[in-house]
């Protein structure tokens, strides 16, 4: 909000420059973004926090001056004029409100025989220096005591008012009212109004009626100072969309003291302004509620802060914010809060008034001792480890959005529940949350490739979210990959071309479950192109996805192979946490290697010659191992070659040649005895 | 043996030394030459044979031979066996300027990184990290932190509601749900599910309904805070902020704490560093203001502690809570948020 330095001073004596002051009221919560000189005046903008319904008004940013100062802040004389005798209903005027929960008080003044023009230079300019327009002398001293007091008043032209009176109701299903910015607003029973007899005339606490406007030809006033219920007003003005400085004041509270000083300053400019004379007023609503008083501990503030705090700076402070303030006991003050600091409730928030003005940079820093807990591995520091090892295989990691569009929900892969949708999402681009982090990937790669990026490789590690019977809002962490296109690299002596593709993805996960101690993972594909469920023992991690060129260029991927994977990541972090690791002893006798060279049919895995061979080769095979693979010109088609290492190796003794060499027979045997594997 | 079979000697000599590939070999060279069989002993050797008269001037050429080649195996090592001369096994022609053999070089998002690096700092200064769902209760989220319903101080923490299948708002047992707009409720799952003493990190992804922008984005990242104990107060908040402060801006940055407002902490402090770009002067970065707002803190509201089931009388408590990505934006010059979701793998790399 806009504040006027001169305006400021009306209220409190300022010795120092405007620049000092936004720095004191900085320091004091009031953050002013920006001095800017108008006119003999300076005007500071500054934020004011929603607790602080008090400070969105002159008055109440002077009373935090003058406690930053150290001054006193006052009402000069001749300000207010106090309210006319409430009067009764045969004055020829009513006011009945449907119930005090929604407007909690009105005062309706009446003010016969206006003249209606515009408004002194003096006011025009204080309001326009704050961003409030001119309209004329009887709405801009409304706004005047707006700004001055932060309660909200508003005039009705009386004579378009019908039938005597004004009621505070909920509007009816249906009725119409046409605001004073030209707007038509269907209203509900959720908007509270100010209706005559006949119709709304006022959406209440957010905007007047065009029908009832104080207008050049305005004679009689209605001038209205209340309090609305500001969950009401809120409710109300995101109906009908329409923030104004009435309802954000109204939303943040307003209480029966401004609004009478509201009133009584308003009516004092109305009086000597516009002429007339004010007749009449009526009053209803609740009680007006009794001030809080909280007791108060010194020495829970000074724990609290940190800091010595003597009664007597104790109670000048609290006392020239406002508050009211008696000595209970050498430890216990008295405290009485104003009306219009609702937000102060308890000790701690006087501890706050306390610190903030005695200046929390006056509160010396220091280091707690900490006990901490040690509690070991955290998930954080393991998928830290993770994002490491995957770093360090080429792997480049990403961050996309949770929220997606439903269109990149249509992807190929195994869905874990159903989605679930964002109620009010601000565009397409986020109205369900993501059940696979896989399209996500996907689009980075095709991004990536649009910019001529040629070798890609990325993961990600974040959550999915699902609904199924069991809950309604799963989620869980995963690791997705992706990767696509050509590594070229150069070997040192020439270059090579290797195409990304799923074993590449697959050596990555390899790498890591290695890395996490997760025993017995299998890669299981049902044949040859399809995708890949990944596996640990019997539960299932999650699936390695290929999408061909064709599948691939729906994502807007040409020409190129993509493929994906994404696995659940619980059960790679529970093996990780529980993995003890244990010292084996050294090999302490040579080992010996045997190869084998194969002929075989090309759809036959190499794990069926691996699990033939480890059947046949007994306790002293200890290893097997793919050393070579061949296709071309000496391997009719159809057809690959491959050699097999077979590592033997005893605990107990140096192997002999004609210890293996059964063996080895027995494992050659075996595998030449499959049907499609020949030896070559 | 003439003086002329010297001179060859020591000529072969030198070109054998200047030729040797490894340590090994230059070893070898100098058994070969100096060792106790070898070819300048055997040349002392053949001093008695020779006719008297030539005696003592054979013995000097052997004698000077022995110190040239001493010196020559002395300079070879000092000036490093490997320097200038061919590696065994690589091809003639070798090109150093040629690009070296390694694997692939990945990298780690930039959001990651500083997460980590404030996680660390706070992790030394004996915080543990927890991380929480994202999928939230309207109690934690809100109620359960002093933030009342159908109030402004909710605007700020504009939020995204769960939409159930029929229509509505998702429900689950404790109210309903919506994608936290905030870390800071993990202040309540750890405080209802444990007692102090407390002191906890949490990093992670937080949604507001923002459009997006340079600087706004419906996805970011933001790091919580918590330290609950007896007798924790204002001055250890402001100890620990600023240790962390210093850590990742440096010793020479200007610290400010102002008071604000946060309905889960009271007193409620915002915490400014001195602009990195112009250091206090004003400039565009810093809004002309000089000073950076880098976190919301505070002392644990008393409210809270109650929501919890806490005894506020007993336990005192301070909360800080900071936006990631922020950090990453100001401490790498980054002048658009949108960068980080981006993934262009050319930025990725750079960090």
């Amino acid at each position: 909000m806009k504040f006027s330095y001169n305006w400021l001073k009306d209220f409190v004596d300022i010795e120092i420059d405007a620049a000092a002051l936004a720095q004191k009221l900085t320091m004091a919560g009031h953050e002013v973004g920006s001095v800017e000189p108008l006119d003999g005046d300076f005007i500071l903008e500054a934020e004011i926090t929603s607790n602080r319904a008090d400070c969105f008004c002159m008055s109440g940013m002077a009373r935090e001056t003058a406690a930053v100062l150290g001054r006193r802040f006052k009402i000069p004389p001749g300000f207010l004029k106090g309210m006319p005798k409430t009067g009764k209903a045969s004055a020829g005027f009513s006011v009945s409100l449907e119930s005090a929960g929604d407007c909690p008080l009105y005062t309706a003044t009446l003010i016969k025989g206006v003249k209606i023009g515009p408004s002194p230079e003096w006011l025009r300019r204080r309001l326009e220096s704050i961003g409030c327009r001119s309209v004329n002398n009887l709405v801009d001293i409304t706004n005047y005591a707006l700004f001055e007091w932060g309660a909200p008043l508003h005039a009705f032209d009386l004579d378009k008012l019908s039938g005597g009176g004004v009621n505070v109701r909920r509007a009816r299903q249906g009725e119409t009212l046409v605001t004073i910015d030209g707007k038509k607003n269907i209203l509900t029973p959720e908007i509270l109004v100010i209706a005559d007899a006949d119709l709304p005339a006022a959406a209440a606490g957010i905007m007047g009626g065009a029908a009832s406007e104080v207008s050049g030809g305005t004679v009689n006033v209605l001038l209205e100072g209340a309090i609305f219920n500001p969950v009401l007003v809120r409710k109300g003005r995101q109906l009908m969309a329409a923030q104004t400085e009435a309802s954000y004041r109204f939303e943040r509270g307003v209480d029966p003291e401004r609004v009478r000083i509201s009133v009584e300053r308003a009516l004092m400019l109305i009086l000597s302004l516009c002429g007339g004379s004010a007749e009449n007023c009526v009053q209803k609503g609740a009680k007006i509620p009794r001030r809080k008083r909280i007791r108060f501990s010194l020495s829970g503030a000074e724990t609290l802060l940190n800091i010595k705090l003597p009664q007597k700076s104790a109670s000048g402070i609290l006392s020239s914010l406002g508050f009211t303030v008696g000595r209970s006991s050498s430890d216990i003050l008295d405290v009485e809060v104003p009306l219009y600091r609702k937000d102060v409730q308890q000790q701690a928030d006087l501890e706050e008034e306390i610190a903030r003005i005695y200046g929390y940079d006056r509160i010396a820093p220091v280091q707690p001792s900490v006990v901490s807990e040690l509690s070991g591995l955290t998930a954080w520091q393991c998928v830290l480890g993770m994002k490491n090892l995957l770093a360090g295989q080429g792997f480049n990691e990403t961050v996309t959005y949770s929220l997606v569009d439903r269109k990149a929900l249509e992807f190929p892969s195994e869905k874990p529940g159903e989605p679930i949708e964002v109620l009010n999402p601000l565009s397409r681009e986020q109205e369900v949350l993501r059940t696979s982090v896989m399209p996500g990937l996907l689009r980075c790669l095709a991004y990536n490739l649009n910019q001529k990026q040629e070798e890609l490789r990325l993961f990600e590690i974040a959550d999915i979210y699902y609904r199924n019977q069991s809950a309604a809002g799963n989620e869980e962490r995963v690791l997705a990959l992706a990767v696509c296109g050509t590594r070229r690299y150069f070997n040192g002596g020439s270059f090579c071309e290797e195409t990304l593709g799923p074993l590449h993805i697959k050596g990555a996960l390899e790498m890591l479950f290695a890395w996490a101690g997760l025993k017995d993972f299998s890669f299981r594909q049902h044949s040859v192109g399809m995708n890949i469920s990944v596996y640990a023992g019997k539960e299932r991690l999650g699936e390695i996805i290929i999408l061909d060129k064709k599948q691939a260029a729906d994502f807007d991927i040409k020409n190129r192979v993509a493929v994906l994977a994404e696995i659940r990541l619980e059960p790679v972090l529970r093996a990780r946490f529980s993995l003890h690791k244990q010292f084996h002893k050294l090999p302490q006798y040579p080992a010996i290697t045997r190869d084998i060279s194969l002929l075989l049919r090309e759809e036959i895995p190499l794990r069926e010659i691996f699990t033939v061979a480890g059947q046949a080769g007994g306790g002293l095979l200890k290893e097997l191992k793919l050393s070579d693979i061949y296709k071309g010109e000496q391997i009719s088609s159809g057809y690959k070659g491959l050699t097999v290492s077979c590592v033997y190796r005893s605990d107990e003794r140096t192997l002999t040649e004609e210890e293996i060499s059964p063996v080895h027979a027995g494992i050659v045997n075996a595998l030449s005895d499959r049907p499609g594997v020949s030896l070559r | 043996m003439s003086v002329i079979d010297i001179d060859a000697v020591q000529k072969t000599a030198e070109e054998e030394i200047a030729g040797a590939d490894s340590s090994a070999s230059l070893e070898e060279l100098q058994n070969k030459y100096l060792g106790r069989k070898g070819i300048v002993a055997g040349l002392t050797g053949a001093i008695p044979a020779l006719p008297a008269e030539e005696r003592a001037a054979f013995g000097k050429k052997v004698n000077a031979l022995k110190n040239a080649l001493l010196a020559a195996f002395e300079q070879r090592r000092s000036s490093g066996i490997n320097a200038g001369v061919r590696i065994s096994g690589a091809q003639p022609g070798m090109d150093i300027s040629l690009p070296g053999v390694a694997q692939p070089a990945g990298s780690i998002h930039l959001i990651t990184q500083v997460a980590e690096e404030v996680t660390g700092l706070f992790v030394k200064m004996g915080f543990s990290v927890e991380e929480g769902p994202e999928i939230e209760s309207e109690f934690n989220n809100f109620s359960g932190l002093n933030i009342p319903l159908e109030h402004p101080s909710r605007d700020t923490f504009d939020t995204f509601y769960l939409k159930a299948p029929g229509g509505g708002t998702l429900e689950s047992g404790d109210g309903k749900l919506l994608l936290r707009s905030h870390t800071s409720p993990m202040q309540v799952r750890v405080m209802r599910a444990r007692k102090p003493p407390l002191a906890v990190v949490v990093p992670g992804r937080v949604y507001r309904p923002d459009a997006v922008d340079a600087s706004h984005s419906f996805m970011f990242n933001q790091l919580e805070g918590f330290l609950v104990d007896k007798n924790v107060n204002f001055s250890h908040l402001k100890g620990v902020l600023e240790a962390f402060a210093r850590g990742i801006f440096g010793e020479d940055i200007r610290l400010r704490f102002r008071p604000h407002f946060f309905p889960f902490t009271e007193p409620s402090v915002e915490m400014d560093v001195s602009c990195i770009i112009c250091k206090g002067k004003g400039c565009p970065l810093c809004g002309r203001k000089g000073w950076l707002e880098i976190l919301g803190a505070g002392m644990i509201h008393p409210n809270v502690f109650k929501n919890v089931g806490y005894d506020p009388a007993k336990y005192s408590g301070f909360a800080f809570g900071m936006g990631v990505d922020r950090i990453a934006l100001l401490k790498y010059g980054i002048d658009d948020i949108r960068l980080l979701f981006q993934n262009d793998i050319r930025f990725l790399k750079q960090f």
